[in-house]
């Protein structure tokens, strides 16, 4: 403090010094130790002229100005400024001191410390009674400092001489109401929250608080912002609930929003006004009045409901059944109404983030594609589950696939019937045989080069069966016909197959099942999956708290480990971990530099903090429970991962050595690496991961791009940020390397010779041991050669309601089987 | 007019009559005739032999029959046999059929006149009479059928639909090579044309043969059998210049009866001279010297090659391993060989597909084509082919797997050297840069983190536990090439880490730091 004095008196002595120098140049000294105040009656006492500050004298005490002159600092100045006190003196004079202490009450309080010592008189003597009285009299005066003195910036004042003090705050408070007045709500609030950051208890801020907050309201509800100004009454209405006013303020506010909601069919918003406002007014006329109009309303959707139903539309019903239930939940009888109309139709209400057909630079189906290609199509083997670092697959179509001639045939007997809720085509022999043909046919547009390579004949012995002959004996047929779709236009008579796209606007897509389960059933299934598009992650996990939706795919590893931690959405919910992790690596095009450049992609690679970006980025959570760190591009329990791979480690220097050796490799003259594209998906998480990387690289010289989404899906990058299941390394090898889904050899001709053997050799092998043993070499000498990134593998969640049944216990996507699930009746608040 | 089946009862006698007069007569002629040439008439049968062969146990000694006239090579003529198989689905009657073969018969017999002695008949029972049935026979099946014949050549002939078309197609066999070609067809709406047609497409299925007779480095001199008599025909001159021969060698035994047969791969004669029944040519072929000549026991002979197919499907497999066909393997076709004036820049380069195969399309402007397949860049085999004379091929190529794990490796080991000495170099410098700061501790750490990288031991350890197993199979399949190439490669790299991995260099650095330490 005495550091602050002294401080604060060498600088605006400098200020006062200019004014006063004249008046004091012909003044006799001040007093000593510090200068009294001037007045009429009391003289300036005699001090040594380098002691103590000089006293201004009765001159210099008219020449202060009169309180009804000052006028209160602007705004900057008291906020930013240094704190500067008035005290202003029984002849209405105003010294401008700096900030007193103690604050507030400073004259009050140090009569109270007068009148405290004045207590300890008794029995005092001599020399200590001397002292005493020295020290007594002190506390008669109040030392001041006057800022802009720069010799002598302390003076006393005795305490009778001063009629009050009007403290920084205090001027604060005015100020704050001038504001206020002037309609400056902002600054003035600015004032508020200083105040109550550092002086929260001060006398009258209280006060001042209330009106400003209800000055506030009034101005935002002028301005027609009414939830806005519910902000300020409601805070005020905490803190003081008989403040003037508030109480009916509130009460119109909830009024006119819940009216007002009602109107436009936010029924979730106008219950909640309704609610708010009859907690505070139960007996108010208007909650009755909306509560009626609302039930009103409802039985008649629900009604309108029923009649459909009963005319037999029961894909309109439903609709109509759950907006009935969203009006007014309270109705009577509205569970067992609502229940049969929703159950007969049933509807998936999913929250995502982004819907298919939106932009997006990203080459392959991800996120919302895939969802769509999920829902419409069931390959002839689909993945089941990793077992012992196995994938193992399951089929709609086969009943049995039996191995013939030691694997050289191989008999496949295709199901005849299906269940009714079962949307996928009904296959005969032909069929499936003609699309086996149609792909081993170069001039066909599906001709697969691997599937041509294995199949050397196919017979057909009877409409649901055929045997294949093999050119060689395949390790695993299910891992290739997993990539296999039957045709789209299948059983077009009936309305196709799978789930089909029939409703696509800005903010929600339709799917619905082709071919409908028919009537007269005990149970049925899901019939329409309806996916609603939300701004952001939060939106969707409040969404499915409200009960709008009963699912979402996938949310981030934050929501998921706040959804698991709450008790209360842990009963409500399923949170699922998907079968298989995923796994995210960044994988380089053929054609671009960074593949031709070994030393290049070890740049890339070193330069990637992985842990970092998965605690801080992906994850959000420092424990990393959902993710791990990979060495490969599959799972880390996998059969394609060798243990003798090279770990890919974060060393920025030796970052910096690859880059400079890349760049040398790269360009003759030295200069610069070229400024790389890189594709990511649509998505939050991992396009913020991808711009954390490219920020990495840049440290190293190495110039990223990140195609923006608004420039379409992209032939011609450098780089891909790939998100997805990798579970077969005997086939999956092949499109790390090449980027291409389907095995061409052609892709190969610019990789190394012996790369492109191994390859073959992997495609050809039939005996299980040597192709994990040729899996894992090639992960073994790919990891040497960088010729991917691999990042880390995050356990994904599905997060749906607990009224949907039916789900695989450990889905492989999100839409896994949905054709068998059903969604009994719910209602929100249920 | 007779019947069909009496005719062919009578043809049946006349071909028996024949068959043991020319088998006898081919005994004798086995006994006498040491010429090294393909007798004029074929080794007969056992049996017809035997059957004309005196008792062992004669009352009077035979008179020994004079000695045949030997007949030069380029003087014998052809025994060759056409028959027609026509398709019952045709409806065509004995008499129409009967017409056609008539006609053909002449237009043959007016064609290529003393050339052959050719019988033209109808197909006998058992022989094809449509293309399927012609698909089905193989050279086998016809060698059997026709072996204890005298025919030497045989055109078999179906005549069948195609659609609305009629579709003739034939074979040739030919006795010497015990070969059949593809089969070749003509197709017409006209019925009035089939004769021709069948006459063309005997001439376009005939292979003339030649006797290879000397050899000298890559000049061969050959005679074409039967080649003094000229056919009238000017369009049926057996040879022009720019033609091809394929090569064979008859094995044969102390009868001179037929052991073995020899074809000589990737081998053809380049006709450049002709002068009547006499051939000159230069040899083209993979090896160095394929041809010797004609042996004692040994008959070289070649046939004309005539490209019947559009294209040739080639595939590469590695020597032994059928089952693995080298795919994606780089291909080069020239239309010349390349010498040290031409490098043959207008290469046509392809890559084998998954089954290792390439096709390559036949050219009648440029027969001839050199195939160079690569591993990387360097040639694993090379050889001459002439698309389209045989629509499936198999290249047997050096096993390069050994060469290409090695390659992989020395890349992966040059991949790390690389990434060691470019950590070492930011170590060191890092290292500097603390110890003109004072900082003696990071100095310290940083020389710990210098010293822990992978040193030379270590890299020649690895380098030579790579090359001794890769030379081991090289030498195992006795390919000098790739062993000198794996060689080569591991030297390569030991160089590169000797070079870069010099221990002095690390030591120079840790005395550096110490005068470094001291001086301050």
């Amino acid at each position: 403090m005495v550091g602050r004095w002294i401080t604060t008196w060498t600088l605006v002595l400098v200020c006062l010094s200019g004014m006063l120098a004249g008046t004091r140049a012909q003044e006799a000294p001040p007093v000593d130790p510090a200068a009294e105040v001037p007045s009429a009656e009391t003289p300036p006492a005699e001090t040594p002229p380098d002691a103590a500050p000089k006293a201004p004298t009765a001159k210099a005490e008219s020449e202060l100005p009169l309180l009804e002159a000052m006028e209160v600092p602007e705004p900057g100045l008291l906020i930013n400024g240094p704190l500067r006190d008035w005290v202003v003196l029984v002849s209405d004079r105003v010294l401008v001191v700096e900030s007193l202490a103690p604050r507030p009450g400073t004259i009050e309080k140090q009569l109270e410390a007068y009148e405290e010592k004045k207590k300890g008189r008794a029995g005092l003597k001599g020399e200590e009674l001397e002292t005493f009285e020295e020290e007594l009299l002190e506390l008669n005066y109040l030392y001041v400092t006057v800022p802009g003195e720069k010799e002598s910036p302390e003076y006393r004042i005795p305490l009778k001489q001063i009629r009050e003090i009007i403290h920084h705050e205090d001027l604060m408070l005015r100020r704050m109401q001038m504001l206020a007045e002037a309609g400056n709500i902002d600054v003035a609030l600015e004032f508020l929250n200083w105040m109550l950051e550092n002086v929260p208890d001060w006398p009258g801020l209280g006060e001042k608080r209330g009106g400003l907050l209800m000055a506030d309201a009034k101005i935002r509800m002028d301005a027609g912002r009414l939830e806005d100004a519910l902000v300020p009454l409601e805070e005020l209405y905490s803190l003081q609930k008989d403040f003037p006013g508030v109480s009916d303020q509130i009460g119109n506010v909830l009024q006119t929003l819940a009216l007002s909601a009602a109107e436009k069919e936010d029924y979730p918003q106008a219950h909640h006004h309704l609610e708010r406002l009859r907690s505070l007014y139960p007996d108010n006329p208007q909650v009755a009045t909306i509560s009626n109009g609302l039930e009103q309303r409802c039985v008649e959707m629900l009604t309108k409901a029923e009649e459909a139903y009963k005319a037999g539309k029961f894909d309109e019903a439903p609709a109509l059944a759950e907006k009935a239930a969203v009006m007014w939940p309270k109705l009577k009888n509205l569970k067992s109404r609502h229940k049969p109309l929703v159950e007969r139709y049933q509807r998936l209400h999913v929250g995502v983030i982004r819907l298919t057909g939106e932009a997006s630079s990203y080459p392959i189906p991800v996120d919302a594609e895939l969802r769509e290609e999920n829902l419409h199509r069931i390959p002839l083997f689909a993945l089941d589950r990793m077992q012992g670092g196995t994938a193992q697959y399951r089929t709609r179509f086969f009943n049995e696939w039996e191995p013939m001639d030691l694997g050289r045939r191989m008999r496949f007997e295709l199901k005849q019937n299906r269940q009714p809720w079962e949307s996928q085509p009904l296959l005969d022999a032909p069929t499936v045989v003609q699309m086996l043909l149609d792909r081993t046919n170069p001039e066909n547009s599906d001709f697969d080069e691997r599937l041509a390579g294995l199949i050397r004949s196919i017979e057909i012995q009877s409409p649901t069966e055929f045997t294949i002959t093999f050119e060689r004996v395949p390790s695993r047929i299910e891992a290739v016909f997993a990539s296999i779709f039957p045709p789209a236009n299948l059983e077009e008579a009936e309305g196709g197959t799978g789930f089909k796209l029939v409703e696509s606007e800005p903010e929600r897509t339709v799917y619905r099942r082709a071919r409908l389960e028919p009537a007269g059933l005990q149970l049925y299934h899901a019939a329409e999956v309806v996916e609603h598009k939300y701004p952001s992650h939060d939106r969707v996990v409040q969404a499915l708290l409200r009960g709008e939706i009963s699912m979402t795919p996938n949310l981030p590893d934050w929501h998921v480990r706040r959804l698991l931690a709450d008790e209360a959405v842990v009963k409500d919910f399923f949170i699922l971990p998907y079968a298989v992790p995923t796994t995210h690596l960044v994988l380089f095009h053929p054609e671009s530099p960074a593949w031709k450049s070994r030393e290049l992609r070890r740049a890339l690679a070193y330069s990637i903090d992985r842990e970092k970006l998965l605690r801080e980025v992906i994850l959000r959570d420092q424990t990393a429970a959902h993710g791990r760190l990979i060495e490969s591009p599959f799972p880390r329990e996998s059969y394609g991962n060798s243990l003798l791979a090279r770990p890919v480690t974060f060393d920025l220097s030796a970052a910096l050595a690859m880059s400079v050796a890349a760049t040398r490799s790269l360009d003759p003259k030295g200069e610069q690496i070229p400024t790389l594209r890189m594709v990511a998906p649509p998505t939050l998480t991992e396009r913020a991961a991808a711009l954390s990387m490219i920020r990495s690289w840049k440290k190293i010289g190495i110039n990223v791009e990140l195609v923006p989404d608004d420039e379409g899906p992209q032939a011609k990058y450098d780089l891909i940020y790939r998100v997805g299941i990798l579970p077969e390394p005997a086939i999956d090898w092949w499109p790390i390397v090449t980027l291409n889904p389907r095995a061409n050899l052609l892709d190969l001709t610019q990789k190394p010779d012996w790369l492109r053997q191994q390859l073959m050799e992997l495609d050809r092998t039939a005996d299980w041991t040597r192709v994990i043993a040729q899996s894992q070499d090639l992960h073994r000498r790919l990891s040497v050669e960088a010729a991917y990134l691999p990042l880390f593998e995050v356990d994904s969640y599905v997060v749906m309601r607990k009224n949907v049944r039916g789900f695989p216990p450990r889905p492989t996507h999100c839409y896994d089987s949905v054709d068998r699930w059903t969604l009994e009746a719910w209602l929100p608040g249920q | 007019m007779r019947s069909n089946a009496t005719r062919r009862i009578v043809n049946g006698i006349i071909a028996v009559a024949t068959w043991f007069v020319l088998g006898a007569a081919a005994a004798t002629h086995a006994q006498d005739v040491a010429v090294p040439a393909t007798p004029v008439v074929a080794p007969a049968s056992p049996a017809p032999y035997t059957a004309v062969t005196p008792p062992a146990s004669g009352v009077a000694k035979p008179t020994p029959a004079p000695k045949p006239p030997v007949i030069p090579y380029e003087q014998q003529v052809y025994q060759v046999s056409i028959t027609l198989g026509v398709a019952p689905e045709l409806d065509l009657s004995n008499g129409e059929s009967q017409r056609i073969v008539d006609q053909l018969r002449a237009l043959v017999e007016t064609r290529i006149g003393m050339w052959w002695q050719s019988r033209v008949t109808l197909s006998p029972a058992g022989e094809p009479n449509s293309r399927a049935m012609l698909e089905l026979r193989t050279a086998k099946s016809w060698n059997e059928a026709l072996e204890p014949t005298t025919i030497e050549k045989k055109f078999a002939l179906t005549l069948d639909r195609e659609g609305t078309e009629f579709r003739l197609s034939g074979v040739e066999w030919d006795r010497a090579s015990q070969t059949v070609t593809s089969i070749q067809g003509r197709t017409t709406f006209d019925r009035r044309l089939l004769p021709t047609l069948a006459a063309d497409l005997v001439f376009d299925l005939f292979r003339p043969l030649v006797t290879i007779d000397t050899v000298v480095e890559n000049r061969v001199e050959m005679r074409i059998r039967g080649g003094e008599y000229l056919p009238p025909d000017p369009l049926l001159t057996p040879f022009a210049v720019g033609d091809y021969v394929t090569c064979f060698m008859r094995h044969l035994g102390k009868n001179r009866e037929l052991k073995r047969m020899q074809y000589i791969p990737w081998t053809s004669v380049r006709i450049e001279l002709i002068e009547r029944g006499y051939l000159r040519g230069t040899t083209v072929s993979a090896f160095g010297s394929p041809l010797a000549g004609s042996r004692r026991r040994v008959e070289l002979l070649g046939l004309k090659i005539r490209p019947a197919h559009p294209q040739t499907r080639l595939q590469v497999i590695p020597r032994g391993k059928p089952q693995s066909p080298m795919a994606g393997y780089r291909v080069e076709l020239l239309d010349r060989p390349e010498t040290k004036d031409d490098k043959v820049e207008d290469r046509v380069n392809v890559r084998t597909d998954r089954n290792g195969e390439i096709v390559i399309p036949a050219d009648p402007a440029k027969p001839l084509r050199y195939v160079i397949v690569y591993s990387g860049a360097a040639p694993l085999a090379k050889a001459p082919l002439i698309p389209g004379e045989i629509e499936r091929l198999v290249l047997e190529a050096p096993d390069d797997s050994a060469r290409l794990n090695v390659e992989a490796e020395t890349e992966l080991l040059q991949s790390e050297l690389v990434d060691i000495v470019a950590r070492r170099e930011v170590l060191m410098a890092r290292a500097r840069g603390a110890s003109k700061k004072a900082n003696w501790d990071m100095v310290t750490d940083l020389e710990k983190q210098v010293d822990t990288l992978p040193t030379l031991d270590m890299f020649a350890t690895r380098i030579e536990a790579l090359k001794t197993p890769a030379v081991q199979s090289a030498k195992r399949n006795k390919d000098k090439a790739q062993e000198s190439r794996i060689i080569r490669m591991c030297k390569q790299i030991s160089d590169m880490a000797i070079l870069h991995l010099d221990p002095i260099k690390v030591k120079e650095f840790h005395t550096e730091i110490e005068e470094e330490k001291k001086s301050q």
